[in-house]
Formats: structure tokens, sequence, C-alpha cells
């Protein structure tokens, strides 16, 4: 192999790394906020990802202008099914199956209302065609530009949890919900703008997504494993072990896709995702799972 | 305790359905039943199809119907999946009680459906399957109406030939048809003085062929096919530009010859395609026929609105000439038939398409254009294609 | 039992056999389709319902089914009753170091890594085209019977009845019941815990296998999609909680009444049908959690009760 293959592969790794990271980053905290497992989440990124489509083909919206209203409705939606679905959830012993399975349940009111609405074709959006070259090598300008969109709202995201009463707040209940509630902060409001966040991160994906190549409903399954693959990888409660997880299982796949098979390469996420969780469930940098 | 809540339910199912009722009255309808991929990745050729056996349909009605009776087609949508399309064909046959089956689109659905036709010694005409091996299965009732996959090529083939072309690269999906396509290349290659350096699948429903494409840009080809239905063309057409995969002919099995392929851009210029039919062929009805459907449908017909009218046109020359829908006469008629439809010239050997062939059409100025074979040629084909570096 | 229920499990039977003489086709080929879900139903009670593992990949065992019935058959010549039972065994051998890795998982983790586990197996079937002919799938000789597959689909049912029912009052049942309550304090009981959980796991896997080996057979044809079908596990675990996850009839219930419903359904609304099945989940975990037989047994006892007050007063 080449230097300048094998560069060429590590960058591709990495520029679908970059959205896996935005991908997972949602399930991270919603999860380490929450200790749901939102098993609805590759859903709002196709959802989200149709809306972009639509909104393209319908009014000629450029999909970078159509991201802030995916992620709006992404957070609406989310905040919705905190707020009257899983925030009513009784807390006893059943509350990790109840949720579970409810989330199973949305997962599929979303994907299905999304296909009445947007069709259930394969879709995509045709935005920037080609690639710039730099240094010997080939820098698709979709991926590169969902590669840089992805980084920046991460960003946004670890500034938000880190200076504003909101993020600071949502960090707290995620440590300690009695430490949270005896500080005042209102938990069941803080859980419900969390769920809100991690649904609209997953929206953000899904418009990005949507530009690189064609998506299909059919996909939401397989981008809810790989989400919660590169958290499991990464760690749970770690944001820097998420976007080292995501940058991993993107290089894995693309070296997976190259050395052996594409058959094998869409199986990854779930080998490396089953791995971990049997040999080391915490992941790189995460806590223990309680 | 819950064993009495089973009583209400039971007899509300039987009561929904009623044995088969007693034999037709006169001028009852027709019944047509078909699957369609109305959505999933065969769904732009679906729709196509639809349209082609609606129109059918519809002309069929306006000239006095079938054996005196109104045509009514039946159909629902089988998401591109085999497994649907077969429940589907069940239900059409047992349920529905359809007089006469059309075949679904693509190779992979009509193959597991067949099995369904047979079964219930019913014919079906595959006109969106060119899989010869769907074929080749000792069926009695199933029948090819749609270009053999072999041929599909043969105009990439020719032209590589005549401009000396010698490596190869091959993507295909893994299902029947794309599958039918690159083995037929791979066994004619040599004949065409071409040399299959890559030959790799990805399996249906892919939308990232980067790895796949990686591997072919260092093997740097002369040729590139890319077997496949409309998306996953328009993926691999995308992305070779994205990647800097050049070649000096891209050639695409289906999905060139829809509109739809046009979204690329200028992505899409230079693009070759298998087409099997065209507007300008000069096949009995065929002008009529372009006519009448985009005053029906508001847009062009495609080949695959073709070959299902086409179908329709063998199946009621078939009917009219057996005089009823007996099937099993059915089938002995359509076995010897040979008729000219809009889509060609169709005769079947032992079940298996022979009389139909294939096109060939290159992506032009944003639009579509024959160029081979030489008889149906609008414009001459433009070879070497320019690398992508150089294009807009 | 009581004369009522023997009365009913009578006419239930009665139905049952007498529908291929009655019915049309398509008639029996629904009941078949509904019957192989409710069996899966009773597979998916077993562990999911007793023990509050929820597992999103009992179509795994499906797959395995599927695909072992299309291979015997196609490439050794097995006649189908065999096929199917070969491909229950092949489930449950796999279900042995399957669940021995994925029940150490706790709640969540569990549910991940079955779901995560269909993909894989998925991807086997796509890439191990020497044995499963990857995409393409495998063709299987049509189906000679259907009646005789209606009838191996009705067995199925009664086995799921019978082994809930009897496993319900077992000593077993009852393990599994405190794995499902609190597992922590089970083993703090001493019970074995991973055993029950295991044991469980494997019986519960036998129920997709042979619906899957049944559903491939009367197809005709097998491939990686049709194989591992997603839309079956959400009816499947629809139809065991809406009738009631951890009791005997619930299954039966719950597959019956959904089944009935996705019929008007699923050939033309195919995205309305999914739809509304989410949405019912949703509506059912909210407002009865505990399905609709308890929910009834309930309203049926503060009937009893208030109507006894009555009387007293």
């Amino acid at each position: 192999m080449t230097t300048s293959l094998f560069l060429q592969l590590v960058v591709n790794g990495i520029m679908v790394g970059g959205v896996y990271g935005l991908m997972s980053l949602g399930i991270n905290l919603v999860w380490g906020v929450m200790g749901v497992v939102n098993l609805a989440h590759g859903d709002f990124i196709i959802a989200a990802g149709f809306l972009t489509f639509w909104l393209f083909a319908r009014f000629h919206l450029n999909p970078l202008v159509a991201l802030p209203v995916g992620v709006a409705m992404g957070f609406v939606l989310g905040a919705l099914t905190q707020k009257f679905l899983l925030g009513k959830v009784p807390q006893d012993r059943g509350a990790v199956k109840t949720s579970l399975l409810m989330t199973f349940g949305v997962s599929y009111i979303l994907i299905n209302a999304a296909q009445l609405l947007f069709g259930s074709e394969f879709q995509t959006v045709m935005f920037l065609p080609g690639s710039w070259h730099v240094a010997g090598l080939d820098f698709a300008k979709s991926r590169t530009i969902a590669f840089l969109m992805a980084s920046a709202v991460s960003l946004a995201l670890w500034a938000f949890l880190r200076f504003t009463f909101a993020g600071r707040a949502i960090r707290a209940v995620s440590q300690s919900v009695d430490g949270a509630s005896v500080c005042g902060i209102d938990i069941p409001r803080t859980r419900i703008v969390s769920f809100g966040i991690g649904s609209a991160l997953a929206s953000a994906a899904g418009a990005l997504l949507v530009m690189i190549f064609a998506i299909s409903p059919a996909m939401g399954n397989g981008y809810t494993i790989r989400s919660f693959a590169v958290t499991v990888i990464g760690g749970l409660g770690s944001f820097p072990g998420a976007l080292l997880g995501a940058v991993i299982l993107g290089m894995s796949e693309v070296f997976a896709g190259y050395l052996v098979s594409a058959q094998i390469a869409n199986g990854i996420a779930f080998l490396l995702f089953l791995l971990v969780l049997l040999a080391r469930p915490q992941g790189l940098f995460g806590r223990k799972p309680s | 305790m819950g064993t009495r809540w089973m009583i209400l339910p039971a007899i509300a199912v039987v009561a929904a359905f009623p044995k088969a009722p007693a034999a037709a009255a006169e001028g009852k309808p027709i019944v047509i039943g078909a699957s369609m991929s109305l959505s999933g990745p065969y769904a732009a050729g679906g729709r196509y199809s639809l349209e082609g056996t609606q129109l059918w349909a519809d002309e069929v009605n306006k000239q006095g119907g079938l054996l005196g009776r109104p045509v009514r087609l039946v159909y629902y949508d089988d998401k591109s999946d085999a497994n649907t399309g077969v429940q589907l064909y069940e239900k059409l046959i047992t349920a529905d009680k359809v007089d006469l089956l059309i075949g679904p689109y693509s190779s992979a659905v009509t193959s597991a459906v067949s099995t369904v036709a047979e079964k219930h010694h019913m014919v079906m005409l595959g006109p969106e399957a060119a899989d010869v091996k769907i074929y080749q299965r000792g069926y009695k009732y199933n029948f090819q109406a749609q270009t053999q996959a072999g041929r599909y090529m043969q105009g990439a083939l020719t032209l590589a030939k005549a401009h000396g072309y010698k490596k190869l690269a091959m993507l295909s999906e893994d299902t029947a048809f794309p599958k039918a396509v690159s083995s037929e290349v791979a066994k004619m290659a040599a004949q065409y003085g071409l040399d299959v350096v890559f030959n790799e699948t990805y399996p249906k429903g892919s939308s990232d062929f980067s790895a796949l494409l990686t591997k072919v840009k260092q093997i740097g080809p002369d040729v590139v096919f890319a077997n496949s239905y409309l998306p996953d063309s328009q993926g691999i057409i995308r992305q070779c530009r994205e990647l800097g995969v050049d070649a000096k002919m891209f050639a695409v099995a289906v999905g060139a010859a829809e509109p739809e392929f046009g979204n690329l851009g200028s992505t899409a210029e230079y693009i070759f395609g298998a087409t099997q039919w065209g507007a300008s062929m000069p096949w009995p009805g065929n002008a009529a026929f372009v006519t009448a459907y985009r005053q029906k449908f508001n847009r062009a017909p495609d080949y695959h609105s073709a070959a299902n009218y086409a179908a329709g046109q063998v199946l009621e020359a078939a009917v009219k000439q057996v005089g009823s829908l007996d099937q099993e006469k059915l089938a002995a008629a359509i076995s010897k038939l040979e008729l000219d439809t809009v889509y060609g010239h169709f005769q079947v050997d032992r079940t298996i398409q022979v009389g139909y062939n294939s096109a060939l059409l290159q992506w032009q100025n944003g639009k579509q254009a024959l160029v081979w074979p030489d008889k149906v040629a609008e414009a001459k084909p433009v070879l070497p294609v320019p690398p992508w570096s150089q294009r807009r | 039992m009581t004369r009522l229920e023997i009365l009913v499990a009578a006419a239930a039977v009665a139905f049952v056999v007498a529908l291929p003489l009655l019915g049309s086709d398509y008639l029996v080929g629904f009941v078949f389709t509904t019957f192989l879900f409710v069996g899966m139903a009773y597979g998916w009670n077993l562990i999911s319902g007793y023990t509050a593992y929820v597992s999103f990949g009992q179509i795994s065992f499906f797959g395995i089914g599927a695909y072992t019935v299309a291979i015997l058959v196609t490439k050794l010549s097995f006649g189908w009753p065999l096929a199917v039972l070969a491909g229950a065994v092949a489930a449950a051998a796999l279900a042995v170091p399957l669940g021995w890795a994925m029940l150490r998982l706790r709640g969540p983790y569990f549910a991940l890594g079955m779901l995560g586990f269909v993909q894989v197996l998925q991807m086997v079937a796509s890439a191990w085209t020497r044995l499963t002919n990857g995409g393409e799938g495998i063709y299987l000789p049509p189906a000679g019977s259907l009646r005789a597959l209606y009838f191996g689909s009705a067995i199925l049912v009664v086995v799921g009845i019978a082994a809930t029912s009897s496993i319900d009052r077992s000593a077993f049942g009852l393990r599994l019941r405190s794995i499902g309550e609190d597992e922590i304090a089970a083993e703090a009981m001493g019970v074995d815990t991973t055993r029950a959980k295991l044991l469980a796991f494997v019986i519960a896997s036998a129920f997709p296998a042979v619906a899957g080996g049944l559903y491939a057979f009367r197809l005709s044809y097998v491939d990686p999609a049709s194989a591992f079908p997603g839309s079956y596990e959400v009816q499947v675990i629809l139809m065991a909680i809406f009738g009631g996850a951890g009791t005997v009839f619930g299954p039966l219930v719950g597959g019956v009444l959904l089944s009935t419903l996705g019929e008007a359904l699923w050939a033309r609304f195919a995205e309305l049908h999914l739809f509304l099945f989410g949405l019912i989940i949703v509506v059912v975990l909210r407002y009865m959690p505990e399905g609709l037989i308890p929910r009834l047994r309930r309203l049926a006892a503060s009937a009893a009760a208030s109507g006894r007050k009555a009387a007293a007063r």
C-alpha cells in the first residue's frame, strides 16, 4: 500500500468519523443524563435527512440553510417525547424495560411518519459535486463541508455544556440527580432539554448525511447501532471519547471496506460494538456502567 | 381464563374471509394483478413500469376491452423487496382472485415471485426480469419479457473494443440481475479484447462506495461498468468524481435511462447507459405509445414503461388467440408467439427471451442520446471522456 | 382446568382443525402467518416477559431457522419437517454461547447487544456466499401443501401455550419472575440466575427458529433481507406486550388481535401499518403497561368486588 493511498483512506475515515461523532454525542448526552437508551436515534437522523431533502427538492433550499430547520424539528420532537412519554414512565424497577420499549415504538412512529410525508425512496441532495485536491489527496467537497459543520456543531455543544447554565445543569444531573436537585435544578425540565438536544444533534447529523450520499428509511437501525457503537467504544459520558470512538469506527469501516469487502465493512460497527461491550464495557474513557 | 377471549376474534376472522365465489358472470371485468416497486431502491424504474401497464390497460378498454370484457388492474407496492412481493402475489392469486398476472420489477423480485405463479399454475410474463437463470428452472408458466442480462452491455463492450480499451472494472449490486450482467460480461470480455481487472459486489441498499472505488482507482481501469439500479448508479458515478476515479468510459446497467439520472448535473455528462428501447425506434405503434403516455402521465416514457406496455400487448394477443383465460392454453400460446411490440420483437425460446435486444445511450449536453446501434443512433458517442478535474 | 376452559379449548382445537376445510386458501395462509407470529410472541415472552431481559434480536433466530431450512432442503434434500426441527436445534445451539455472552450484560446493554447481533448475522448471510448464496438468496422448491405447513404452525402455538403454561406454574417460572423483579435480590436468595436466564434464552430461541423455517419454506425464497425482517420484531414485541407480557395467554390474544388489524393494512398501507403499531406500543406502555389480559382481569375483579359490595348492602 502506498503512503498516499494509506493517507487517502485515513482522510476518508476521519471525514466519515466526524459525522459519526456528531451522531454519538446525542446518544452520550441522553444516555449519560437520563440513563435512557434511545432506540429511535437513527430514525431521528434519517427523518431529518428526509426533511432536508424535501426542503431542497421542493423549495431549492440550500441544505446548510435547511440544517437549522431539521435541528429545530429534532429538538421539538425529542422534547415532546421526553415530556409526554418517557418522562411519564414510573421510575420503578421496570423503568429501563419500559423506556427501551417506548423508544422502540417511537422509532417506528418516526420513520413511518417520515415515509408517509416524504416518500420511501432513496434520496440525496446533490450539493457541491466534485472534490478539492490538496497535497495529492482528494477531499470530496460534500464530505469536507459535512465534516467541518459536524465539528462546528460539536464545538458549539461543548461550549454550551461548559459555559451556559443550562449546560452545566445537564452535566450536574448526569453526575448526580439528588445532588443536582438539592442545588435547586429543575430535574424534569433539564431532562426534557437534554433529550431535545440529543435528538437535535441526531437531526443535524442526518441533514449532513443526506448531502453526502443517498439515504433510505431502512438505514435508521444501522445508524442507531453505529451511534451506540461509537459511544460504547469511546466510553459513556466522555466527550473526547465519543470523538475518538467515532474516528476509530470511521477508519475501521474504510479500511475493512478496502482490505476485505463492502459486506464486511457494513457489519464492522456491530462487531466492534459487541466486542467492546463484552470485553471492556466502559470503553476507552468512560465510567463503569451502572 | 384468557381462553374465553379467543372466541370473538375467531368468529370475526372466519367471517371476513369467505371461500371462493361461484364462476364469474358475463361483463365482469378481467382482473390483472401485479406488485410493483413503488418504494425502496427500485422505485424509479418501478413507477415507469406501472405506468406502462396502466396505459396498456386504458388503451385496451378504449378499444372495447379484452374478450368483450373491461380490464381492471390491481396492484400493490412490494417495496423493492422479494419477500413482500411473494406475499403480495399470494394475496393477488388467493384473495383478490386475479385472472391474469404481470410480473414485478427486477430480476430478484421476479425470481422469488415466479415460484408463486408456478405453484398456482398461472401464466406470468416477466417484463422487468433480465436474468435468464429465472427461466432455466424448468418452470412452464413464467415467460421472460425483457432483454436478457447478457445483452445489456453489448453496446458498451462494442464501443470499448472499437476504441481498443483493455482494462475493465465492474461493480455490481449483490442481487440477481447485476450479478447476471457481470457474469455474462466476464464470459464475453475476451471476445471484445477486454481484461476484467476488478469485479466486486456491494450489498443491496448501499450508499457509500468509496472503499470499493478507492480500490478501482488504484487499478486504473480503462472502462468502468456499474451493474446497478438508479440510486447506486448515481452514487457510484458521483463518488467516482469525488474520489477522482478516472476512466476512458463509464457505463451503467440501469439508471442512465431515467431522466432522474440528470439530477447529477454536470457529473452525468458523458456517462453511458444501457437501454432497451428508445422513443425514436421504428417499432409498430411506438410513436403512438409515446404520445399517449405523455398525455396521460405528463412525462416521457422510459424503457421500463415500454417493456410493461409490450407485455400487455403480448398478453392481449395470447388471450385473443386462445379465446379464453385458460392458463394452460395461454402458456402454450405464449411459448410459440412472435409479436412485434412497441419494445421490439417478442419471441421466447423455452421461456427465455430471445427476440428483444439492447441499445446504448450517452448523456450529452444534459440530455440522453442514443449512440448505438447505428440504425437507431441519434448522435455519435463521445470517447474517451474528459477527466473529472477538467469538468465544470 | 375448569369445565368452561376445557370446552373453550376443545372448540379452539376444532376450529383450528376444521379451518382448512371451511376457509379459503387465503384465510388459511393468513392464520398460518398469525400462528407464526403468536409462536414468536411466546418465545419473546419467555425471555423478555418473565425475566425482563428485553431482546430486540429474536429475529436472529428466525433467520437461522429460515436459512437452515433453505440450505438443508436445497443442498441436502431434507424434508421440511426435519429441516425445521434442525433449524430449532441450530438456533438453540447458537443461543447457548450467545446467551452466555449477552446475558452478562444488564438491561440496555443486552438490548443493544441483541439488536446489533441481528445486523452481524445479516452481514454473515451476505458475505458467506458459499453457504447462503449471498444477496442473491436461496430458492426453495415450491411448497406442496399449505395445509401441512399450517398444522406445523398450529403445533408451534400449542407448544408455546403448553410450555409457557407449565413454566408459569413451576419453580423455574418463579425463578424467572424473580430475576425479572430484582435480579440482585434473586441472586442473594440463592437463585442460580445465570443458569435460569440461559435456559429461558435457549428455549425462547427455538420459537422464532421454527417460525422462520416454516416461513422460508412457504415463501420458497430466503435472502439476507427477508430472513431478518426488522418489522417482524416490532410486531412480535407488540403482540406480547399488548396481550400481556409474562402471562400465559397474552401472546395468543395479542397476536390474533393485532394480526387481524395488520391484515387490513399491510398490503395497501404498509407505512401506516407500522406507524400504527409503533403508536400502539407507545400508548400501551403509557396507559396499560401490564397488557390487555391483566388489565381485563383487574376490571373483572373490581367489577366482581363492587358487585359483591352492592349485594352485601
